[in-house]
């Protein structure tokens, strides 16, 4: 089955993509704003994803924009920062019942529209800025996210090994922004900032749901057609391939499991054919549940509960993770490394290559069942100028491929960097230090 | 093999049910999804670790984390193939999860569904444990548990349980420790296999597109007949007064986190009648809702003064056996937070006309929560399953919610929020 996307220009810029689907309770939109990527955007873009639920021009207090969300039969709009490769992003994704559902048919998606507007559109400005008294408290919660980055060891690990291997390069950039820079933040220049992404960004909005697509469009139009627009050209990511020399970092913790992270380049972009190959040789070395990462150094070796191989299409790369006992690392390093070589020399079973071939093809089928995964996985490829694929299509080309092609890619990746997050306490003598209090 | 019908006007959803001629009960729900779903589970979970059948004199003692470390070994054939391998022939993307009162294995996919749902009836229904392989899995549930051990919400969760209860088995970690899982043998394996896996106290559950019939050939082909068994549980006395006032450990996080819980006395157990066990769930998530949601005065109060963040939430969980009222907070005060928590339950107790306003907006929000629920056929057969396994039907959901009303809501909040119950497990900064 085949999912149609239909994509419409609704200003410079601008475009909407949907498709219709009744299979949900639920529609799915996902607007998208996508600018140059700096540590002030970051910065700036995560305050903003704090800052906009916090009130509008008509719903002047986080509870009364809350309680108008509440009466559109709960809708949800989440607001966050992100990046996509070396691009700022800033997305706005809103759920909200179908209308089918509504009690004294209430038309849900139309109201949730204007909400989603109100928010972005017309934000609550007090003398020429963002209220200082809301910034002046998410300023303090964009700095706690920042040190709690360190509350899951895996993802910090994930993100420290990023922080090394692109140090030089703007990937490196954290989404979470910089504290220097949130000190420097005040609600007028920040406000500037925002008029300014929102005159420049390039605007992607994704719909899947039951809802009249045509009325949903010109919806958007006419919000446009208000907003002055000077779209500014997104810069491409540089794609670094050349790998002079592999770098080991360490970090200690006083945590019980250690945390091993594997940096690679992969030398192919999201525009290319060849990124298929990829998928697919990522999805035979650790993308799956029958991947050899998974059977090999999990199952059969029992180094770890958790390994896998992971692709950043949008730069580039590939991470492989592992969570092991620190005396347990340099075997799992080998171990990986072993089976990475495996495949650069063609030691790839037909039933491996046909396990991950399903899985791939498997998992392009279900998007349809998943809004927020159709909106991400065709948004990918519409930045990558690619909106000419589709799922079926790229089905097609991973069913099509072949273990030589698979050899031929893993030639292409590259070691770049050893991460390791090193837990220095002992299990029996327990990371957390308990004291009781009794009634 | 006879099917009967249910369905629901509101959700535009039905199920058909039946029993296997082998004793194992089956819900289908038919959807027009690509990828469809069959989830396999068995009540048998952590908190089952003293029990007999009618068969046996006495009641037996196993290790803690059996229930979980039996549904790692599953997963291994005596053949030797690996059940992902298997299900990787077909496209099936497999997985099972252990949690207190149950044990479930399911599958999802968007071809071979036939195929799939035999490998899953088939890999459950055949045992295979040796002390080699037992020995193996050491390893890796090794390896899980410390992964745990570093979590600081998991942590939070199993200090919040010990501070609540006083004997009770929720207690006890579903991974069990590293202490306890070495001493479990082949024997104790075949032991509780034996007992809990037996199909007339197992349920299957799917959601999809299938034929009703293809999958009663697959269940005649592969499962065996089971006798009917009776299980009898040995749970301690639980008293209705907490265990602790506060358990408090210094972690590696950034800020202070709590996660404060009221112990609740009512239980599906107890209460024996499925529609009243939903009506008590559902009340209680109106309740959290209106007093403590994102558009409530609390949250905002709190918030604009910087006293909690957007990582504040406030609920329910209940199972067969347990429940509570939960809140949970990164604060620099958690004390201040605590307190005011308190008040507002108070305060709301002494006042509940101040909800009135609020009611129907909060109530039509939770009406479309238990809508969404049915979005997935994943998260369907697992919503089915769960309630049955409480000894409810998920498709009731949506009129029981709709029939709740204010007087209702008034009712749960006097008899469950009694902040002399509550506990609270903390993990601050080291």
């Amino acid at each position: 089955m085949s999912i149609n996307l239909n994509r419409i220009k609704i200003n410079d810029g601008a475009y909407i993509n949907f498709a219709e689907t009744k299979k949900h309770k639920t529609n799915y939109m996902s607007v998208y704003f996508f600018s140059e990527l700096t540590k002030r955007s970051a910065t700036y873009c995560k305050l903003i994803s704090q800052i906009l639920p916090r009130g509008t021009e008509k719903y002047p207090s986080a509870r009364l924009f809350n309680r108008a969300l509440d009466a559109c039969y709960g809708t949800e709009i989440d607001v966050y920062s992100l990046k996509h490769g070396e691009t700022q992003g800033l997305c706005v994704n809103v759920t909200s019942l179908a209308d089918r559902f509504a009690f004294e048919g209430d038309s849900i998606m139309e109201k949730a529209t204007e909400l989603t507007a109100e928010m972005i559109f017309s934000p609550l400005i007090k003398d020429g800025g963002f209220d200082e008294g809301i910034l002046a408290g998410e300023k303090v919660n964009a700095k706690d996210a920042i040190s709690a980055r360190i509350n899951n060891k895996a993802e910090y690990a994930k993100r420290m090994l990023i922080s090394h291997m692109c140090d030089k390069e703007k990937y490196s950039i954290d989404t979470l922004g910089y504290e220097d820079i949130i000190d420097e933040a005040t609600g007028k220049n920040l406000y500037e900032f925002y008029k300014e992404f929102l005159k420049s960004a390039r605007i992607e909005i994704c719909f899947f749901g039951d809802s009249d697509p045509e009325k949903l469009t010109e919806k958007w139009k006419e919000i446009l057609s208000f907003r002055e627009r000077d779209v500014k050209a997104l810069d491409e990511t540089v794609f670094v391939n050349d790998v002079t020399e592999i770098r080991t970092v360490k970090e200690e913790m006083d945590i019980t499991q250690s945390h091993l992270l594997m940096g690679y380049r992969t030398d192919c972009a999201l525009d290319s054919d060849e990124i298929h190959t990829l998928s697919l040789y990522n999805a035979i070395l650790g993308g799956s549940l029958t991947s050899k990462l998974f059977m090999n150094v999990r199952e059969k070796k029992s180094l770890c509960y958790t390994v896998s191989s992971a692709l950043v299409t949008s730069k580039g790369l590939m991470r492989i993770y592992a969570g092991v006992d620190k005396d347990k690392c340099s075997f799992a390093i080998a171990e990986t490394d072993h089976q990475i070589k495996q495949i650069e020399r063609g030691n790839i079973t037909d039933e491996e290559l046909r396990d991950a071939k399903i899985t791939l093809i498997s998992s392009l089928r279900g998007l349809e069942d998943s809004p927020g995964s159709m909106a991400g996985w065709f948004l990918q490829h519409i930045l990558a100028g690619r909106a000419d694929r589709t799922p079926d299509s790229v089905a097609a080309i991973i069913d099509s491929l072949t273990k030589e092609d698979v050899v031929r890619i893993s030639r292409k990746v590259s070691f770049d960097t050893l991460y390791i997050l090193e837990g220095t306490a002992k299990a029996d003598e327990d990371v957390g230090d308990e004291e009781d209090s009794e009634e | 093999m006879i099917f009967t019908e249910k369905y629901n006007d509101r959700l535009g959803e039905k199920y058909l049910y039946g029993v296997h001629e082998t004793g194992l009960e089956i819900f289908m729900v038919p959807k027009d999804h690509i990828r469809s779903t069959a989830i396999l589970g068995t009540r048998y979970g952590a908190m089952h670790r003293i029990f007999k059948t009618e068969k046996d004199d006495d009641f037996i003692t196993v290790p803690d984390g059996v229930a979980h470390f039996l549904e790692h070994k599953l997963f291994e054939n005596e053949d030797g193939s690996d059940t992902f391998s298997r299900f990787g022939e077909y496209g099936g993307n497999a997985n099972a999860f252990t949690s207190d009162e149950m044990t479930a294995y399911y599958f999802t996919a968007t071809d071979n569904y036939y195929e799939n749902l035999e490998i899953l009836l088939d890999f459950v229904s055949s045992p295979y444990f040796t002390e080699e392989t037992v020995k193996k899995e050491l390893g890796i549930i090794g390896q899980e548990l410390k992964m745990y051990l570093d979590n600081p919400y998991r942590r939070l969760y199993k200090n919040l349980l010990e501070a609540l209860y006083v004997d009770s088995h929720i207690k006890i970690d579903v991974g069990g420790t590293e202490e306890s899982i070495a001493k479990i043998t082949p024997e104790i394996l075949y032991r509780c296999y034996g007992t809990f896996y037996n199909l007339t106290n197992m349920t299957l559950c799917l959601a999809g597109s299938f034929e009703a019939d293809k999958v009663v050939k697959i269940c005649d082909k592969i499962l065996k007949p089971s006798e009917p068994v009776t299980i009898t549980h040995s749970f301690p006395e639980e008293p209705e007064y907490i265990n602790k006032e506060l358990i408090s450990e210094k972690f590696p996080i950034a800020l202070p986190m709590f996660y404060a819980g009221i112990k609740d006395n009512m239980t599906a157990d107890k209460e024996k009648d499925p529609i009243s066990s939903l009506k008590r769930i559902w009340e209680h998530k109106i309740i959290s809702e209106l007093l403590f949601g994102k558009s409530s005065d609390f949250y905002n109060d709190l918030y604009d003064k910087g006293l909690i963040n957007d990582k504040f939430s406030a609920g329910y969980s209940s199972g067969c056996n347990y429940s509570f009222i939960y809140f949970c907070a990164e604060t620099r005060t958690p004390d201040k937070v605590i307190e005011l928590i308190k008040e507002k339950i108070n305060k709301t107790c002494d006042d509940t006309d101040s909800l009135k306003e609020d009611f129907e907006i909060c109530k039509r929000m939770i009406y479309a929560d238990c809508l969404q629920e049915w979005n997935s056929t994943a998260d369907i057969a697992e919503l089915l399953l769960e309630y049955r396994f409480m000894g409810a039907d998920a498709l009731d959901i949506p009129d029981v919610v709709s029939a709740i009303t204010f007087e209702d809501i008034v009712k749960r909040l006097k008899e469950s929020y009694c902040t002399e119950k509550m506990a609270v497990s903390l993990v601050e900064p080291k």
